[in-house]
């Protein structure tokens, strides 16, 4: 029986593979990606059903009313990006995130220095940002990198980068 | 009741009840593009299907002949499986080489049902499986050299539980004024 294995489940049609992995959470499907090159290349698809759907269910639906995420590529990218996007709950409390998950708004408040981190970081590797302004930027905004231990709010006007 | 005769792959015939047998659409469509007639003595062969599969195949239709047409699926919530019928779990306690069997007829003679009950148990066996595991659950043969293991890992870090979930939405200790 153990020959028929070999057989069987590394060669299993494409959309048979797309309906067992779209019963699969996130992390199943790294794991999925590692197995073998035909799994592999199949997760490679950015855009197949499988990566939609995780897309979907994470994603907020409010992201995709503008042009916010037009840009990236594929929906695995897009979920990609969103968890690197803000954490509502990791940031100033004088910072709100917006329902799309994308944008974040600071109230005006004197004497504050306000910032957000993202849902996840990273380890290594360059990566780019594209950042846009929308209104009145108060006295001075600033991107930058800081690490998960910098303080996210101070009194004042300092650099919490 | 009108019957149709289906042929497996090793010859068998099986003498079936044309309700039941239509749930697969390969055969619906093959009776009608035919224009087969209810009543003709003529043999549908499945060349893709052995007499031990097929035995099944249709064991599993005839069980669920009354099933309600099933519902789309919902794109935006994560579907379950856990919801596979005790029945359907009694039916599906085979060795794996008959699962992927049933996966393959199911695929072939486009069954939605079987299909997916087969694909859920499937999935259920991956779920929470390290990749060495998962192989080996499906003596599956580890294609990766090392270092493209490593780069696959890499790419897909950002999936990784501790990375995208345990963090995820979840309070972390803000960082009270520091001075």
């Amino acid at each position: 029986m153990d020959e028929d294995l070999i057989e069987y489940a590394p060669n299993i049609p494409d959309n048979v593979l797309e309906l067992i992995f779209s019963y699969l959470k996130l992390q199943d499907l790294r794991n999925c990606a590692l197995v073998c090159k035909n799994w592999y290349r199949f997760l490679c698809d950015e855009n197949n059903e499988v990566w939609r759907a995780q897309c979907l269910q994470k994603v907020p639906t409010e992201a995709f009313k503008n042009d916010l995420l037009s840009v990236v590529p594929s929906y695995k990218a897009k979920l990609r990006a969103f968890f690197h996007a803000w954490n509502p709950f990791d940031c100033s409390r004088h910072v709100y995130i917006k329902p799309n998950g994308f944008t974040l708004h600071r109230n005006p408040v004197a004497q504050s220095t306000d910032g957000s981190r993202g849902k996840i970081g990273f380890k290594h590797g360059r990566h780019a940002w594209e950042v846009r302004w929308e209104g009145p930027l108060g006295t001075v905004a600033v991107v930058g990198i800081a690490t998960k231990d910098a303080a996210i709010q101070c009194h004042g006007y300092y650099a919490l980068l | 009741m009108p019957t149709i005769r289906l042929q497996s792959s090793d010859g068998e015939i099986f003498d079936t009840d044309v309700q039941i047998a239509k749930c697969s659409g390969t055969i619906k469509t093959m009776l009608e593009d035919l224009g087969m007639d209810e009543g003709d003595d003529e043999v549908v062969p499945l060349p893709n299907v052995n007499s031990a599969i097929l035995r099944k195949v249709l064991q599993w239709a005839t069980f669920h002949k009354d099933d309600p047409i099933p519902v789309e699926d919902d794109d935006s919530k994560e579907k379950r499986t856990d919801d596979i019928s005790s029945w359907d779990a009694d039916f599906l306690k085979v060795d794996q080489g008959t699962l992927f069997e049933l996966i393959l007829a199911a695929n072939y003679l486009d069954i939605k049902g079987l299909l997916d009950v087969t694909c859920k148990t499937v999935a259920n066996m991956i779920k929470g499986k390290t990749p060495e595991e998962i192989r080996k659950t499906f003596n599956i043969k580890n294609d990766f050299t090392p270092a493209e293991e490593e780069q696959v890992r890499k790419e897909n870090e950002w999936c990784e539980e501790n990375q995208a979930h345990a963090r995820f939405y979840r309070p972390s200790t803000r960082n009270a004024f520091r001075g």
